[in-house]
């Protein structure tokens, strides 16, 4: 008596069977490189991005930062604050790109002051009026990623 | 029914096989995109925090510089002992950047009309949530020459809008 007779069988798989597996695995080898290459690419993206966000948040603070960046009345430009000091990692930077004045006006009886109409690129008549509002930007070197941030600093009396 | 023909078994496993790494590769892009995801929300929520800590150090230094603002009555407050409306807005600020953030300060005045300081709570709403962000309470000394601003408080409210 033969037991599993169905071992000595000896039906192998046909042409089509083989290419058609063939064919499946393929696609599904391909599907998933791709699949892995795009996570891999996005995911690099996101480091980029969300380091790019990291860097300007400390820039940021750092020139808020009344000891490191003592308010500046000279009127100067960017060249009254500096994020000299400040440890960014390699491959991205980050600079003062804009220093705006506010002109001093007083607000109206009622209604709402809009500051925005009220800041300007030039030192206000005088002397400055103690707030300006700086432009960071915080940029990585390979282009991926750039974020800016505008921060109020106003002189602490 | 035969249940030991092997016949179709085939197809069904290369089937299961598709769909097997189909998933894997949706659950793969679906991590990268909440990634980016991330990324877009924590860039809001940064311009929201820099908008309404500008704004509402504007407000402060405007106040400062003016002492009308904040004193009891103040048009361009509120009544501190009525709930809290987002107007009528005291000062308002439009980022310059990609994303133009528009923050509103309100303000309720000093409650005691016989002291000679003001104390101003500020509180500062950004476009687009109808929560506040940030709260600050500042001492004005008027009384000093020249006026200076003591802040006593300064809270971020949460997620809820608390402060």
């Amino acid at each position: 008596m033969r037991l599993l007779p169905h071992l000595h069988r000896e039906d192998g798989f046909s042409l089509a069977e083989l290419l058609i597996t063939i064919v499946l695995v393929s696609v599904t080898f391909v599907a998933i490189l791709t699949g892995l290459m795009t996570t891999i690419r996005v995911s690099a993206a996101h480091r980029t991005q969300a380091t790019t966000d990291a860097v300007a948040r400390s820039a940021a603070e750092w020139v808020k930062d009344s000891q490191r960046n003592p308010y500046r009345t000279a009127c100067s430009g960017t060249g009254m604050y500096t994020t000299a000091g400040l440890a960014i990692p390699t491959g991205y930077s980050a600079a003062i790109t804009r220093v705006e004045y506010w002109d001093g006006s007083a607000p109206a009886a009622s209604g709402t002051y809009d500051l925005s109409s009220h800041i300007q690129s030039s030192c206000p008549g005088g002397s400055d009026k103690g707030l300006q509002r700086i432009t960071i930007v915080a940029s990585s070197s390979n282009g991926q990623a750039t974020e800016t941030i505008q921060i109020l600093k106003r002189a602490i009396t | 029914m035969n249940v030991r023909n092997e016949k179709g078994q085939a197809l069904i496993l290369a089937l299961a096989f598709l769909m097997f790494f189909g998933l894997v590769i949706g659950l793969m892009l679906s991590l990268a995109s909440s990634s980016v995801l991330s990324s877009t929300q924590l860039r809001q929520q940064r311009s929201t925090v820099y908008a309404a800590d500008g704004a509402t150090d504007a407000a402060i230094h405007v106040a400062l510089k003016n002492i009308g603002v904040g004193a009891y009555g103040d048009p361009r407050c509120q009544d501190p002992t009525q709930p809290l409306s987002p107007t009528p807005t005291m000062l308002q600020s439009t980022a310059t950047t990609a994303d133009a953030t528009t923050a509103s300060v309100v303000c309720t005045w000093s409650q005691d009309f016989l002291n000679p300081d003001r104390t101003v709570m500020f509180t500062t709403f950004v476009s687009g949530t109808t929560k506040p962000v940030v709260q600050a309470i500042v001492l004005f000394h008027d009384h000093w020459s020249p006026v200076t601003a003591e802040v006593q408080a300064w809270v971020y409210c949460g997620h809820g809008g608390a402060c």
